[in-house]
């Protein structure tokens, strides 16, 4: 028999297939070419990204980087970085760009610095030449630098000392007449921001929610000598309120990574946020006030200010924070400032409080305090350098924790706090 | 009786053969053409074995060279001082196959 063939015809089709199939090889090809080139210049922009955040981490990178500066980082094509390192409050704000033709990558992030263990001090007390007293159930876990005429057990409001019998778990260090230094340069940098420049006054903010990235220029709201509430509105990073009298923040404020700094501040019971507040006279902090990582509270007294305005830092009842919290003076004086707090406080973080640390119940620090007193008020007495119910613990503080420039403790290598985009 | 069925003529079937030769020789030049010049697996074996290498790089924080092979590839590590901060350190990994062709290189600042 013979088959019927049609070759010709057969092979056309054939030849039409085998072509359909070669042009999305080639389709295929492309776009796998495409996409392995664009995860090549993504990885290539990664690592200069990630070098360009190591170079403003390194400890030279605080100074270099003050003003924008773009570079190649290894004199060779596509490998052009921008590198930019600001304060932001105690902490540092770094910006890392990279870039290659039309395609850019960046991390912007806070700097925190990684704690010195050879300044840290789980409990600081200045010696005024007196001992310090424990009573009740006080844990002291650490190394503690104490007066040198040591620590006792007392019997303080019918309670005895409860605690373990060393009373201070740790290494204990003959303290100093004073507190150790603050960093001189931070301190400038929040006594540039206290006394801020005359600026367009704010009568109200209107919008109800404000984010202002930190690529940009800071966001200033300055409310000048006007008393101003701030309510039902969500501010979120690179934003600077400056009052120059009282500002009050309601609880249905939201904030996040903004500093707001004034003569005084008022916050309301049940604020929760994370922010950095800097005040010359007060701040005063209502209940169940919550304070994320990375937070810093504090009031500062400088020479030209009044000197015989108490400068008073008041914390409410079951507030909790994490991050830092301080009072600092310039020069030493009868007016010492004062860190008033209320029932259960919780910290874990450091304290600093150059002046008194007024305390009532059942106080937890998970980290760190340094303070030049202890004051302990009952309904009848007050007692100075007693730590009753008091509970100070270094081992519970997270081994993650980063320290602002602020503090004693802060050493040379830094590291990235929070990552902001 | 059987029908008769008309078949290919011998210059259809010599012209047909030709078509389908030129066209499969077309496909396999394509084919190898893509598969040259595309990503091979010795790019991607390479590109992984130094991304591990920068993350070892990066967790031991010593700074001293290195060489080995591995999967017929040579990974060299070598560090340099950054000019701009003597805090620095530049990590440079080459990946080298066996024709000693450099298949993929990272460079990266890193904090000594």
């Amino acid at each position: 028999m013979m088959i019927r063939a049609s070759a010709l015809y057969m092979v056309i089709i054939m030849a039409l297939v085998i072509a359909i199939l070669c042009s999305s090889l080639i389709v295929v090809a492309y776009f796998y070419k495409i996409q392995y080139q664009l995860k090549s210049r993504y990885d290539q922009l990664s690592y200069n990204v990630s070098s360009g955040v190591n170079i403003l981490l390194a400890p030279g990178g605080a100074d270099r980087y003050q003003q924008e500066k773009s570079f190649s980082l290894f004199g060779g094509e596509g490998d052009s970085v921008t590198l930019l390192r600001k304060p932001w409050g105690i902490y540092d704000v770094g910006i890392a760009r990279s870039f290659t033709q039309q395609d850019t990558l960046r991390r912007v992030f806070t700097i925190g610095h990684e704690v010195d263990s050879a300044n840290w001090a789980a409990l600081y007390l200045i010696d005024e030449d007196r001992p310090l007293s424990v009573s009740g159930k006080t844990v002291v876990k650490g190394t503690a630098y104490i007066p040198k005429a040591g620590v006792r057990a007392a019997y303080v409001d019918n309670q005895a000392y409860e605690g373990d019998e060393r009373m201070i778990t740790g290494k204990k260090i003959d303290s100093k007449k004073d507190l150790p230094e603050l960093n001189r340069q931070r301190l400038d940098e929040l006594k540039k921001l206290l006394s801020h420049l005359e600026m367009d006054e704010m009568q109200d903010i209107k919008q109800d929610s404000i984010y202002n990235s930190f690529e940009q220029p800071v966001r200033y709201l300055y409310f000048g000598k006007t008393v101003q509430t701030l309510s039902n509105i969500r501010l979120k990073a690179n934003i600077v309120i400056l009052s120059d009298t009282t500002i009050k923040i309601d609880s249905t404020v939201h904030l996040e990574n903004v500093i707001i700094a004034a003569r005084s501040i008022k916050i309301s019971s049940g604020f929760q946020g994370k922010c950095q507040l800097f005040a010359r006279d007060s701040i005063i902090i209502g209940d169940r006030c919550s304070f994320n990582y990375p937070s810093a509270i504090g009031t500062l007294k400088f020479d030209t200010d009044d000197q015989s305005r108490l400068s008073i830092l008041s914390i409410g009842n079951s507030c909790s924070l994490t991050g830092t919290l301080f009072t600092w003076q310039q020069t030493k004086s009868r007016v010492m400032p004062v860190l008033k707090c209320g029932d259960n406080l919780v910290v874990n973080g450091q304290i600093y409080s150059c002046g008194a640390f007024a305390y009532k119940a059942k106080p937890v620090i998970n980290g760190s305090i340094y303070a030049a007193r202890f004051l302990y008020q009952n309904n009848f007495t007050a007692f100075e350098n007693y730590l009753i119910n008091f509970t100070i613990d270094e081992k519970k503080l997270s081994p993650y924790y980063l320290t602002g420039m602020l503090l004693p403790a802060a050493a040379k290598p830094t590291k990235v706090l929070q990552w902001l985009k | 009786m059987r029908p008769r069925v008309r078949a290919s003529s011998i210059i259809e079937v010599l012209i047909s053969m030709v078509i389908i030769m030129v066209v499969f020789g077309i496909a396999l030049a394509i084919f190898d053409k893509i598969t040259h010049s595309s990503v091979n697996g010795k790019n991607l074996l390479a590109q992984g074995l130094l991304k591990k290498e920068l993350a070892a790089a990066e967790f031991s924080k010593t700074t001293t060279d290195s060489i080995y092979v591995t999967d017929d590839l040579t990974i060299a590590r070598t560090f340099s001082a950054y000019a701009v901060d003597p805090a620095l350190t530049v990590v440079r990994l080459s990946a080298i196959n066996d024709k000693q062709d450099t298949v993929y290189t990272i460079k990266k600042v890193l904090i000594k």
